[in-house]
């Protein structure tokens, strides 16, 4: 299936007869990325799926006043990592959970997760990351798995690159040290 | 670069390889998926007001037939059950109005004190106590009789 382009995209989403049909293309063109940034954060894979499905409503919703001051990927991205936050920061509050609490009810739901394919070195590297303060965590996720580049991030989370570039090299110092010192 | 050499500091073996999977075709799936939801939220969101008459109309429009239906029963039950004897005719609420007022007048007693021959010979038999009440009829009737006036008022 040819992709089009995120400006052909949203072209075809402003003409109304062709809205629906946008808006399909705009999912399956991000859909995965978009879910594995939430993935990484919430674990779970049925949270992930309903978070996903609340990004992409909210985006439905808001793609009428999407003006393209940023790009379509980052307000997209945007969603999902405030989808996320509110998720976990939800589930805190529901349960009265502090925090250490709740890191280890995520690294309990990675150890018995049917959907966790990887080795007990990418275990031990997901538990690391399940330590770190969540806003670390995320941009972690997002450099070192994603590869995304600082200036897209700090469209994403709204900060600055060099604040995000000291945030990635604390996480990545607390992981090193977490993890040799296991 | 510094973040380069960070991810490198990292200990061997963990490469960037995405440790988590999905339920086979989930991807495949979601955009249909999610179009669903989309319909079910756009069939949801019509305004408040409307989905409220909607639900609403079938129940008012019970009701009416209810109430309709009652009404029509009543009034057709009542007009089977009520004879048009038992209405009372606008000479039978005037006779008794008369009849209560006049219960003790003058008239009243002077037609006790004759008992049976109260009625004038000029007045037909049915003609009913709203007939009689002209005090100028008692007075020619009492001249006639040759009856005292002062010894009736003294006496009741």
């Amino acid at each position: 299936m040819q992709e089009h382009s995120d400006s052909e995209l949203l072209s075809l989403f402003r003409d109304a007869g062709r809205k629906s049909y946008a808006f399909n293309m705009i999912v399956r063109k991000y859909q995965e990325r978009l879910y594995w940034h939430i993935r990484k954060m919430v674990i779970v894979h049925d949270d992930a799926d309903d978070l996903l499905q609340n990004c992409f409503m909210k985006a439905w919703k808001g793609l009428d006043n999407f003006r393209g001051e940023s790009q379509l990927y980052t307000w997209l991205y945007r969603i999902a990592t405030n989808e996320a936050l509110s998720f976990l920061k939800e589930k805190k509050r529901k349960y009265f959970l502090p925090v250490v609490d709740a890191e280890a009810e995520l690294s309990s739901n990675l150890e018995g997760d049917e959907y966790f394919d990887g080795d007990e070195l990418q275990l031990k590297l997901q538990k690391a990351i399940l330590c770190l303060p969540e806003k670390q965590r995320l941009v972690f996720n997002m450099r070192y798995f994603d590869e995304m580049k600082y200036e897209d991030m700090a469209q994403i989370l709204d900060t600055s690159v060099g604040a995000l570039k000291a945030s990635y090299h604390h996480a990545a110092k607390k992981i090193e040290h977490m993890i040799k010192g296991d | 670069m510094e973040e380069k050499d960070n991810i490198k500091n990292l200990p061997g073996g963990m490469d960037r390889k995405n440790p988590f999977s999905v339920p086979e075709g989930y991807f495949d799936s979601f955009p249909a998926k999610l179009a669903e939801r989309l319909q079910k939220e756009h069939s949801a969101s019509v305004p408040l007001k409307s989905r409220l008459w909607e639900t609403i109309r079938p129940q008012l429009a019970l009701a009416a037939a209810i109430t309709a239906f009652a009404v029509i029963g009543y009034l057709g039950f009542r007009s089977f059950m009520i004879t048009d004897d038992q209405w009372l005719s606008d000479e039978m609420i005037t006779g008794y109005i008369e009849y209560y007022h006049y219960e003790f007048s003058e008239p009243y007693l002077l037609g006790l004190l004759e008992e049976d021959d109260f009625y004038f010979e000029d007045y037909p038999a049915d003609a009913g106590w709203a007939e009689i009440d002209d005090p100028d009829l008692y007075i020619d009737y009492l001249y006639q009789e040759e009856v005292d006036l002062y010894l009736i008022m003294t006496e009741f």
